[in-house]
């Protein structure tokens, strides 16, 4: 019996003994690398979600959200048939099998197979228990208007970088944060939370862009395309005051959702990247400067009576005769010679200052990328019949945004104000992070500004070059512009090729909106005033509406109450 | 004698009080440390639910702000309800003596003018000509 017990003892100690030794190995002898091969199961680096701020319009409507999606991959050592798993997977994706079964077949142990799968197919083909893939969360970019401000938003690429537009520009604001977090899993994969958040979410924005006017700005843009069969058409509504781009349009466009379905010409911001010969909106530039400097007043007459003026061995005509005019009717009609004549008076240098001064040359600072500076060569550059030229608005280069802020500056009295469309950035908790405060720089004297822009409104009043710009109830002032276009063939200025345009701001003397129209190459009618006034009007005359903004003789139908 | 005999007691009831309290200390650790895994894990659920939800909430947001786009609205309003933009020959506008305007309203064809301009405790007058009518309006 007590040689039993110490039997027994004996065992019982020893297998203490044995568990006690294999304690001290894991836990003293091979701790290190034991423990460091436990944290490799047991743990798991997920990379946090970077989600895209949301972009707002100026009324809090939503232009670009996310989409909580799965991407899916594979690791192709661990797929067991290969064949039928690439068959299975063809026919939930819509992939063809042979692209599926080079990826499955592939070496390497991640390979995407398929990125942003909506919900319904990733259920099903978790369902279908295929060995080998696995899905990854991803963020997916959508665009809930459409095509709408498609080239001011722009887009993102499949790893939700910003590619242009604001996306590419505010893209640091816009997706912060990422990085890797590192997770317990137990052994059947599961993970444990550890109160980590595994979303980092970007800074939202706010536009200067009302989403309600950008509509209507694209609906009348199509319209001009399908009426005037153009090549392209731009226009852009800018408060004249503060800088804020109301709307930005062109046409052709695309949509957002699908860049890839797009050609590079289809997304270009033409508004801000494209140049053209202005035409007459560029007699702004001798308008303001010879009122600026002196040189004429309202009253001031240039006898325009033979038609056409010779500059050299270049000889510049009048559409029709028009006899001696006064500076506001040379303006109101557009008279080329009658510009010439003022260029003349002032000269080459003092052209070139005022053109500088209105902003062109250089690039209008709006916060879009890819905006070019157009072109004005400095007067030692000029040849001998750039003074009959760039008056009425030939070689030089402008784009419809840099004509349009200078039309700005004689709207607002003076002011050359910074265009931009994002107006607020704000964290994911509701906080303004930065506001737009840009300044403007007075380049004109008020005088110069109310005066010309009297002027400007007799060019939509009977005798002026865009009636069909006028707008019921409300002055209009503005300027149109018919710019040959030059033929690449012959280097010449095309016969059949122009753009024609319209320029202005309304209430003239009070302006709430400042608005170009741009339309290239339109076939049939092409002056500015037919072609480019009657889409000013149309646009207008909404805007006004939905901003209700007061008829001229709105005064009438006020009613005061006391309180 | 006495004292001898309650030593001995003491002695007797300390090493399996001691004993019980190391055993429920070790299972206390060990309840714990289960109840904390089990919690994580039914956090873990319920992140993912909430995971779930929150994208539910992007796809209903997508949606309505896919819905409520201008150009779903104006062609519903234009082309199926026939409505159109406010005539501005018929707008009247309201506005107190303090501030600037505050609403339009129609005028009605048939007596003057509708809206809340006639309430009871408000007295109304026609603006004069040339009253700046834009302070404040927008």
């Amino acid at each position: 019996m007590r040689k039993r017990a110490v039997v027994l003892n004996t065992v019982i100690c020893f297998g203490f003994f044995v568990v006690a030794m294999r304690l001290a190995d894991i836990m003293i002898l091979n701790h290190d690398r034991l423990y460091a091969k436990a944290r490799m199961q047991q743990s798991k680096g997920e990379d946090v979600r970077v989600r895209r701020g949301v972009i707002f319009d100026r009324q809090g409507r939503e232009l670009a959200v996310n989409l909580d999606l799965e991407s899916l991959y594979c690791d192709p050592a661990e797929v067991n048939a290969p064949e039928k798993s690439a068959l299975e997977l063809s026919t939930f994706t819509g992939r063809s099998s042979g692209v599926m079964l080079a990826k499955l077949s592939s070496g390497g142990h991640f390979v995407w197979l398929e990125r942003k799968l909506e919900p319904d197919t990733v259920r099903r083909i978790k369902d279908a228990k295929i060995s080998g893939i696995g899905f990854v969360p991803d963020a997916k970019r959508v665009y809930p208007k459409g095509s709408v401000a498609s080239q001011v938003l722009g887009f993102v690429n499949v790893d939700n970088k910003g590619i242009d537009g604001v996306e590419l520009k505010y893209d640091k604001y816009l997706s912060t944060g990422g990085g890797k977090v590192v997770l317990t899993r137990d052994a059947s994969g599961r993970t444990l939370s550890q109160g980590v958040s595994m979303e980092s979410v970007g800074n939202n924005l706010v536009l200067t862009i009302d989403e309600w006017m950008q509509y209507t700005v694209e609906d009348e843009l199509d319209r001009v395309m399908s009426e005037s069969h153009a090549r392209a058409a731009t226009v852009i509504v800018m408060d004249p005051s503060t800088g804020e781009i109301l709307a930005m349009a062109n046409r052709p466009s695309f949509n957002p959702n699908s860049p890839a379905e797009s050609k590079a010409s289809e997304r270009r911001n033409r508004a801000i990247t494209d140049c053209y010969e202005p035409g007459s909106t560029f007699k702004i530039v001798i308008g303001t400067a010879a009122l600026e400097e002196g040189i004429v007043s309202p009253g001031s007459k240039f006898d325009c009576s033979r038609g056409f003026i010779e500059i050299g061995r270049r000889i510049v005509h009048d559409d029709h005769r028009h006899g001696v005019l006064t500076f506001e009717e040379v303006i109101q009609k557009s008279s080329n010679v009658g510009s010439i004549m003022i260029g003349m008076k002032l000269g080459k240098d003092r052209i070139y200052k005022y053109a500088r001064a209105l902003g062109f040359g250089e690039k209008t600072g709006i916060d879009l990328p890819g905006e070019v500076s157009g072109l004005i060569r400095a007067p030692e550059r000029w040849s001998g019949v750039s003074i009959g030229s760039v008056p009425i608005g030939q070689e030089v280069a402008v784009t419809p945004l840099q004509v349009l802020r200078a039309y700005c500056a004689v709207a607002n009295g003076g002011f050359l104000v910074t265009p931009h469309v994002v107006s607020r950035i704000v964290s994911p908790d509701g906080h303004d992070l930065w506001t737009a405060n840009y300044r403007s720089e007075r380049v004109l004297s008020r005088k110069t500004a109310e005066t010309f822009r009297d002027i400007l409104k007799t060019v939509t009043e009977d005798g002026g070059t865009a009636k069909d710009a006028a707008v019921d109830g409300n002055n209009v002032a503005g300027k149109t512009g018919t710019a040959q276009m030059v033929d690449p063939a012959t280097k010449r200025y095309s016969k059949d090729k122009y753009v024609s345009s319209f320029v202005g701001f309304v209430p003239a003397d009070n302006p709430k909106i400042a608005m170009i129209v741009v339309v290239y190459e339109p076939k049939g009618q092409h002056y500015g005033g037919l072609v480019a006034a009657p889409v000013f009007k149309r646009i207008a005359e909404k805007a006004l509406s939905y901003l209700e903004v007061p008829r001229d003789d709105g005064y009438k139908n006020t009613l005061v109450v006391a309180r | 004698m006495i004292r001898l005999r309650q030593k001995s007691v003491l002695l007797y009831l300390i090493k399996p009080f001691f004993a019980l309290v190391v055993l429920f200390g070790i299972f206390g650790i060990i309840w714990l440390r289960s109840s904390i895994i089990s919690m994580e894990y039914s956090i873990s659920e319920l992140e993912s639910k909430r995971m779930d939800k929150l994208r539910q909430a992007k796809e209903l947001m997508a949606e309505e702000a896919s819905l409520l786009s201008a150009q779903r609205v104006e062609r519903t309003a234009v082309r199926d309800l026939g409505l159109v933009l406010a005539d501005r020959t018929r707008l009247v506008y309201v506005r107190s003596e303090k501030s600037g305007p505050s609403r339009a309203s129609l005028r009605s064809e048939s007596n003057g003018y509708q809206g809340d301009a006639g309430s009871p405790g408000k007295t109304v007058r026609e603006a004069k000509a040339g009253e700046d009518i834009y302070g404040g309006y927008r």
